[in-house]
């Protein structure tokens, strides 16, 4: 199932950042993760998750390296800043309260 | 192979960092294409990195980044055992990448660059709004749909033209001599008007006054009109030629787009007017030397309807200003026939002439702001566009107007070192200018609180607002949003002191005249002003600095009117004097010093000190 724009926009940023808080990945490893963890409901196209992630640097959640990988080809690994733990603690409460409503309101779990 | 080499060499150095270049190291590291041909992804994948990368149009450090990032995802991929045509259907749209990729890199850029690209669209909406403001403001025209100058004629012709006054002191005008100028004949005419009985050309008053014998009876008949009947502007009566040969309809006005607005008006007729009063004031003087009460009763009634005239057709305090010099030059020949103990007036004499002289209470019956407001509101309508609800902008053709009427412009030649300035209002008008509305509300409110003040006796009134709001009128900011012009009578509160004096004056007359009944029936006068009251006075007029009831005494015999002046003590009729002892009897007349720092001294009503030097004020 695809998941809406508007609804992406807000679950994305926050799927990304809870995938880089056990390390950091590159940007191939975190498309595979996303799809899988997800079972293909966040799976997003990488015209959407380059973006998003020079997003997230711009804002200072995520910072970037580049690291020459094993075979001789440059990587840039993303990881999460103390400012994106701080941020994703937050995201993760408000989106608990909101799944939690949705329950509530028979939108989820019913 | 020798010229492959060079092209490399210059592509190497173009896609060269400053930095690497300073450290002398031809790196290349920036070269896009090199970069993704290095890789060893297939054709297609190479293409849809490149057409990406270079639609991004970002600066080459951020597409190098974005394409070896690229790069390596797909490479990861096809790692990974993904397809190609896998990998590139699920990259999404090469465009719509591109541009997402493109804002985000740029948020990433460094802090100067977002102040700069800030301030560049900030100059950018600046230099917009002002050209569009630029551009109305220079194609933008006043449409002037009131004609103010009809509106103040309307009730003059509305007069019948046997009520007006204006017919027959052209003829007494004609009557006067030649209309050319001459320093001569004007020197003839001073001679007399400024002698006084004993003075060295008081000889030549009774002729000059027996020869004009007819102008003098033709002034008598004007005054008896109610209205002066003078109609304003170009089509007015100004038109004589036989008057006016300047102005005559034999040299027709220049066609001008302001040729109806109110601040363009002539008013030449009052510096005939004023011939005419110094005639009858000549005459009045005369009279008193010769004993003749019927006619300086006669012309002392003439003064005060000149006055009346005047004040009752016009509302300019420009016009208010001359008829209250007659009704002074009035009040000064009635307190002379009340000291000249040859002079014998009538009682009833005496009570016309105080029940003449006591129509005015406040400044408001001698003068009026309404034309001030006219005059005002027609430069508005001749300078702003007519949205047709009241609004509008400055334009260039009421910029210009406002710059042609300003005295400081006109007075002045222009020097080189007011151009940069007058370039920068000129250029700043467009842009800061109030608008329509917002220049007459607050031009309104401003002359609300001097209309307001005008009513109340000075004393009472609160000009310290106005002047306040004056001044910040005058900054240099408010110039540019409000040209200095349209603000025209900036000093009302001193026309209302300059009202306030004659009144004050005329109110130790009217006491004067109630003594002298008094005297006349009890052949002495009273100890206090109160027995005056209500045989002889219906009230004791008020002092006009304090509110209370003026002073009275006796000095030699003879009455002696006061106001206990600016420094509010009652200093027994004694006027303030210089250190020399100069007589300084106006600096008694102040209402805005505080009393502890005002000189000692009363303001003398009656009689006026004898040695005025401010007499002419």
């Amino acid at each position: 199932m695809r998941i809406e724009r508007e609804l992406m926009r807000g679950a994305g940023p926050v799927a990304v950042m809870q995938l880089l808080q056990s390390g950091e990945k590159y940007g191939y490893q975190l498309v595979k993760l996303l799809e899988k963890q997800s079972k293909g409901v966040l799976a997003m196209g990488q015209s959407t998750l380059y973006p998003m992630l020079y997003n997230l640097q711009a804002k200072g959640l995520v910072a970037a390296r580049m690291e020459t990988a094993d075979n001789g080809r440059p990587r840039k690994y993303y990881r999460l800043t103390d400012k994106g733990k701080r941020q994703l603690i937050r995201n993760r409460a408000q989106w608990e309260q909101l799944s939690s409503a949705m329950g509530q309101l028979g939108v989820i779990g019913g | 192979m020798s010229d492959a080499m060079p092209a490399n060499i210059i592509r190497k150095l173009r896609y060269t960092p400053l930095r690497d270049l300073l450290r002398g190291h031809v790196s290349g590291r920036l070269d896009v294409k090199t970069t993704i041909d290095a890789s060893n992804l297939p054709p297609p994948a190479k293409a849809l990195i490149h057409r990406i990368v270079k639609r991004t149009h970002l600066w080459l450090c951020e597409k190098i980044e974005v394409a070896n990032e690229l790069t390596a995802h797909f490479a990861d991929g096809l790692e990974a055992g993904v397809t190609l045509s896998d990998l590139i259907a699920k990259f999404g749209h090469e465009r719509h990448a591109a541009k997402l990729i493109r804002r985000a890199k740029k948020r990433n850029r460094p802090l100067p660059w977002h102040i700069l690209r800030a301030l560049t669209w900030l100059i950018t909406a600046t230099l917009a709004l002002y050209a569009f403001l630029a551009a109305r403001f220079l194609i933008g025209h006043p449409s002037p749909k009131v004609d103010y100058v009809q509106a103040l004629n309307r009730p003059i012709l509305a007069t019948p033209e046997s009520q007006r006054a204006w017919p027959i002191y052209r003829q007494a005008i004609l009557g006067m001599g030649p209309r050319t100028y001459s320093k001569e004949s004007e020197n003839r005419l001073i001679e007399v008007f400024d002698a006084r009985p004993g003075s060295k050309h008081w000889d030549k008053v009774g002729p000059w006054l027996a020869q004009h014998q007819q102008v003098i009876d033709v002034i008598h008949q004007g005054a008896e009109k109610p209205t002066l009947g003078f109609i304003l502007g170009r089509n007015g009566s100004i038109r004589d030629e036989e008057l006016y040969p300047k102005f005559g309809t034999s040299r027709p006005f220049a066609p001008s787009p302001y040729e109806n607005a109110v601040v363009t008006v002539l008013l030449p007729h009052l510096s005939d007017l004023r011939i005419l009063a110094d005639a009858i004031a000549t005459d009045a003087r005369f009279a008193r030397q010769q004993g003749d009460a019927a006619r300086l009763i006669r012309d002392i009634n003439t003064l005060l309807n000149l006055a009346h005239q005047m004040h009752r057709d016009s509302e300019f305090v420009v016009v208010d200003m001359v008829a209250m010099s007659f009704w002074h030059v009035a009040l000064l020949a009635t307190e002379q026939s009340l000291l000249d103990e040859k002079l014998k007036l009538t009682d009833t004499d005496l009570q016309n002439l105080a029940h003449l002289l006591s129509k005015p209470k406040l400044a408001a019956d001698l003068m009026s702001f309404a034309g001030e407001r006219i005059m005002v509101h027609d430069l508005i309508q001749r300078c702003y566009t007519d949205d047709g609800h009241g609004d509008g902008h400055m334009t260039l053709d009421g910029y210009r107007f406002l710059n042609q009427i300003d005295p400081d412009q006109r007075t002045t030649s222009p020097r080189a070192s007011d151009f940069w300035p007058n370039l920068f209002t000129a250029a700043a008008t467009p842009a800061l200018a109030y608008s329509r509305r917002e220049a007459l509300d607050r031009y309104d409110r401003l002359m609300d609180l001097a209309d307001a003040n005008l009513r109340l006796p000075i004393r009472n009134a609160n000009w310290r607002d106005y002047e306040q709001r004056v001044l910040e009128m005058y900054t240099d900011i408010e110039n540019l949003r409000r040209p200095r012009v349209i603000i025209l009578s900036p000093n009302l509160a001193l026309a209302q002191a300059r009202a306030e004096r004659p009144l004050g004056i005329r109110d130790g007359i009217v006491v004067a005249i109630a003594l002298e009944l008094y005297h006349r029936q009890h052949r002495d006068y009273p100890t206090t002003l109160q027995a005056l009251v209500p045989q002889y006075l219906p009230t004791i007029p008020e002092d006009r600095i304090t509110g209370e009831p003026l002073h009275f005494r006796l000095r030699n015999g003879r009455p002696l009117i006061y106001s206990v002046g600016a420094d509010r003590e009652d200093d027994a009729g004694r006027i303030p004097r210089a250190p020399g002892g100069h007589p300084r009897p106006w600096d008694a007349v102040d209402w805005n010093i505080p009393p502890k720092k005002a000189p000692d001294g009363d303001w003398l009503l009656f009689p006026q000190p004898p040695d005025d030097p401010d007499q002419s004020q």
